[in-house]
């Protein structure tokens, strides 16, 4: 059903401030696989405590729709607050990078 | 090849699911594929969002069959909005038989590479097995396609819908927009209408000062379709296609009369007009041509029959009491509800406009009669081949129901070019009565002239129309040193032939009067004579007894002597005679 990827406990890289991260993909298709893969390098390299939460809209379509999401992939920054939505398959990572700092 | 050939033939192989939409569903002759998709594509404005989620609650209410409509570029609160705003059963909304998924992209949401319509396509899905949809609208795909922002993925992802469409099962609708009135060729539409199985073309021009709506189906893949472009209009009611069909010319010409409210009209028409025809009466105005239309409805509604009235010029109450100062009283035929008077502004509304509330309003009414009061003014706007059309149409729909039309125009038959519309319109029409104003005398009369009535010897013959507080009449016309008289002048030579007339009548009883004296004065002589007569006869009768009776004398005397004196030769003949005597008077014998 929904596949987690936990690092450390409340631990991250980027000075105390907590990273809650949810990747919506649609089972492996090529734009989800590539966002997988990217998001993945992108915490590797700087956020490397996030909470990475992904969600398989093929297996819980009802969670995207309560969710409202809709497009795939789509990756939401739960936290730090405000919430951020960032669409696409994540290709630029240095954009995403900044995106979900800012 | 041959059995393509056979399934685009024949319909049979397709089947439809009704849109709800009046119109449209008979130009796709029976309405869009069912379980397969259809493009609805247009300019903003045209329509397509309102036609998709009218045709959406259509299939929720009538066909049991729910729905999910995914909003790509509105959000659904704004189209619940719009929804309210039409009269509408939005029961199915309320009850979650149709549902709303907003997939639109928030500006606020950034995008970094492609994304597909995987994740939607599954959350869709899901929802419509959870409601047991059977109809999805994806509404705005052109906001969805501008994102991908790349032929290759646009082309991908139209595929990809299509065939989650086709393995769903679900009938869709997939409206997007086209700035063009060329949409054939534009990308991505040309790969989605390609895709589709049917494509309907929606556009919204400004012509003059009036905006017109027209919708136009560019394909049907295994059914045929009506080509032509229909107007189109958003009502009260939501969106109607006004279409007539081509079996409409196909009706069986009446042969019943319908008397057109005025006597003398009827018999000039050998009865009045044919059920089902159509009539212009035309002239300028204050010729008239509204009391005769007055006189024809009141006619109609005194027979029982339900007539649709649509005033242009005023409002149904100053119809009404207007009418009443020459004694046509619409206002119990109002009450009864026989009568349904429309009274529209004609003020920048385009022809199809009229003319789709006109269609709405016979749905509604189902008359027998209509009155357009007057058509040049719901045909004013839009230029001369809409107005035509749009006449065309109300004609076709007015002769498939068996509606007795009437219609006025303002014609000026002496410049008959000025306007060719009303031209046209005077072709069309089945009979055309024109309306004049004489003056003459410091007078104006009105006259009424048919000048053509199909399938009728119509009486050529120019007559006086007469207003008054008893009604409405025709009278004649008199020819002066060719010049039509009417109102005083008419009087006039009325009363002189009147008179004339008295005269002779006059002559004629002293004539007669004369030859009964004569023949009274011939019989009293008769009589006179015939008593002359029997005198005469009596005298003659007298004299012959008179002599008679000497002669006896003379012979007794005679007898006396001779026998005193002896018989003698004399004496026997004497005797004889005697013996004759003696047997008619025997008493006298001795």
């Amino acid at each position: 059903m929904t596949r987690m990827q936990n690092s450390a406990n409340g631990q991250n890289t980027t000075g105390g401030v907590e990273y809650h991260f949810r990747l919506y993909v649609a089972g492996n298709s090529p734009n989800s696989a590539r966002a997988r893969e990217n998001l993945k390098r992108i915490c590797e390299a700087k956020y490397r405590d996030a909470r990475i939460e992904t969600i398989d809209v093929t297996e819980d379509p009802r969670r995207c729709l309560e969710d409202g999401v809709l497009v795939t992939p789509t990756l939401v920054r739960v936290l730090p607050r405000p919430c951020k939505r960032i669409i696409g398959d994540l290709s630029d990572r240095e954009s995403v990078a900044g995106l979900l700092a800012g | 090849m041959d059995t393509r050939r056979k399934a685009a033939k024949t319909d049979a192989g397709v089947a439809k699911a009704s849109t709800g939409v009046l119109g449209l569903d008979e130009i796709l002759l029976g309405g869009i594929p069912s379980r397969r998709t259809t493009l609805l594509l247009g300019g903003p404005g045209a329509g397509k969002t309102v036609l998709a989620l009218q045709s959406l609650l259509h299939a929720a209410e009538l066909h049991q069959e729910p729905g999910v409509f995914v909003a790509f570029e509105e959000n659904s609160d704004r189209i619940l909005q719009n929804a309210n705003g039409f009269d509408w059963n939005t029961t199915a909304l309320q009850d979650g038989r149709v549902v709303f998924m907003d997939a639109g992209i928030s500006s606020a949401d950034a995008q970094v590479g492609a994304f597909d319509l995987e994740g939607l396509l599954a959350a869709i899905g899901a929802k419509a097995g959870e409601i047991g949809a059977k109809r999805v609208v994806f509404d705005g795909i052109d906001m969805l396609l501008g994102l991908l922002n790349d032929a290759v993925a646009e082309r991908r992802e139209v595929l990809r819908l299509n065939a989650w469409l086709a393995r769903t099962g679900l009938t869709g609708i997939v409206t997007g927009k086209s700035q063009s009135d060329q949409p054939q060729s534009l990308e991505p539409y040309e790969f989605l209408q390609f895709m589709a199985d049917c494509v309907v073309y929606l556009h919204r021009r400004i012509s003059g000062r009036t905006s017109e709506r027209g919708l136009r189906v560019l394909k049907y893949r295994g059914s045929g379709f009506f080509e032509n472009e229909c107007p189109l209009s958003i009502g009260p009611h939501g969106v109607t296609v006004a279409f007539q069909g081509r079996a409409a010319t196909s009706r069986g010409a009446s042969t019943t009369r319908i008397s057109s409210g005025i006597q003398r009209l009827d018999a000039m028409l050998e009865g009045g007009f044919y059920r089902g025809s159509t009539v212009l009466v035309s002239g300028n105005p204050g010729t008239a041509k509204t009391s005769l239309c007055g006189a024809f409805t009141d006619a109609a509604c005194a027979r029982g029959e339900r007539v649709l009235y649509v005033g242009l010029d005023e409002s149904g109450n100053e119809l009404v009491r207007n009418l009443k100062s020459i004694d046509v009283n619409l206002e119990p035929h109002q009450k009864r509800g026989v009568l349904r008077i429309h009274s529209p502004s004609a003020v920048a509304t385009s022809p199809q406009e009229h003319f789709v509330a006109i269609q709405r309003l016979i749905e509604d009414h189902q008359p027998e009669v209509l009155v357009v009061d007057p058509l040049s003014a719901v045909l004013k706007y839009g230029g001369e081949s809409l107005a035509m059309e749009m006449w065309l149409r109300l004609r076709y729909l007015c002769e498939e129901r068996q509606i007795t039309t009437m219609v006025t125009s303002l014609l000026d038959v002496a410049n008959p070019d000025s306007e060719s519309t009303d031209v046209q319109v005077s072709t069309v029409a089945d009979t055309w009565i024109h309306l004049t104003y004489t003056a003459r005398g410091g007078e104006r009369n009105r006259a009424l002239t048919i000048i053509k009535s199909r399938g009728t010897q119509n009486s050529n013959q120019v007559r006086e129309l007469v207003l008054s507080k008893e009604g409405i009449s025709l009278a004649d016309v008199y020819l002066a040193e060719g010049e039509v008289l009417m109102g005083s002048a008419r009087w006039e030579k009325e009363l002189t032939e009147s008179t004339r007339n008295e005269q002779r009548v006059r002559e004629i009883a002293k004539r007669q009067r004369q030859l009964e004296l004569a023949k009274s004065e011939i019989e009293a002589q008769i009589q006179v004579l015939q008593q002359r007569l029997e005198l005469q006869r009596l005298e003659l009768e007298n004299i012959v007894l008179d002599q008679e009776a000497e002669l006896r004398q003379d012979r007794e005397r005679h007898a006396g002597l001779s026998g005193r004196r002896g018989a003698d030769p004399g004496a026997i003949h004497a005797k004889r005679t005697g013996a004759k005597r003696a047997g008619r008077k025997p008493e006298t014998k001795k």
